[in-house]
């Protein structure tokens, strides 16, 4: 008996037969995809597969050596002290920073880390931590 | 004015900058009616900073990226709308000359770094 498979459902000849004239549909989500099957006779059977947006979001946190890096990177930028206190949840204007210093930071960002932050993304950065997750964010989009 | 004028610096010093400024000259009379917003200014900010990225030469890059963060700083205090747009416009240019000098620098790139620009120090 022969057997037609269609993403991992079989459908026998014999089946075919019983419902020549019937319509049968199914749908079967294989990974990001919408697959149906129609069915209007034996020699007549169509396959349609179209994209479905399935949305995945993962968040995690910077690593800590990230973090400790951005906190270097803004206290050379804004000329800090050694003892001056700068963590995670330091704002660059609670730091002294100005509209000026946050473009200079996220530039100094890019080039110590190697990447390019987009102008939309950049005006977005308000914290040290969130600096550093979006530089993680970037750096795992470029590793395959 | 988004550059300020050159000061009277050593000869062989300007003749090594002169190609930005003397190209970047022309007047900014062609600026806009429209006073740009903050985060046009920024923007512009950001370009030229990424723009100056692009030289080959340490002390032209540097020069360059110190010379916009001086000058931008200098034109924060600005508040006259009309002053605001020329400065603006005028940045815009140089944005422009900086963008084709650093290709006409990486067509005749000398192989010599500065010794500015070593990880570590070879003594």
């Amino acid at each position: 008996m022969a057997t037609n498979t269609f993403t991992g459902a079989s459908l026998s000849e014999r089946f075919l037969r019983l419902k020549l004239n019937q319509r049968l549909a199914f749908n079967s989500i294989a990974g990001q995809r919408y697959s149906s099957i129609s069915s209007y006779g034996r020699r007549n059977v169509s396959f349609s597969s179209q994209p479905r947006s399935i949305r995945l979001t993962v968040s995690c946190a910077a690593k800590p050596e990230t973090v400790e890096k951005v906190c270097k990177i803004v206290k050379n930028q804004l000329a800090l002290s050694d003892d001056s206190k700068v963590n995670g949840e330091s704002t660059f204007t609670a730091l002294g920073a100005d509209s000026l210093d946050t473009v200079e930071i996220v530039m100094g960002l890019e080039e110590e880390f190697g990447i390019t932050v987009e102008e939309d993304s950049a005006q977005s950065i308000s914290t040290v931590q969130e600096a550093a997750d979006l530089i993680e964010e970037i750096i795992n989009k470029q590793s395959p | 004015m988004i550059f300020l004028d050159l000061p009277s610096i050593h000869i062989s010093s300007l003749t090594l900058y002169s190609v930005l400024y003397l190209e970047g000259a022309m007047s900014a009379a062609a600026s806009s009616s429209a006073t740009p917003s903050a985060a046009q200014v920024l923007s512009l900010f950001r370009s030229l900073l990424r723009a100056a990225r692009e030289f080959p030469d340490y002390n032209i890059r540097e020069y360059t990226k110190r010379r916009t963060i001086d000058s931008f700083r200098h034109n924060a205090t600005l508040s006259d709308p009309s002053q605001i747009s020329t400065a603006f416009a005028h940045g815009k240019s140089q944005l422009a000359v900086v963008k084709r000098q650093a290709v006409v620098y990486s067509l005749y790139d000398s192989p010599l770094r500065s010794v500015m620009e070593l990880q570590q120090v070879p003594f």
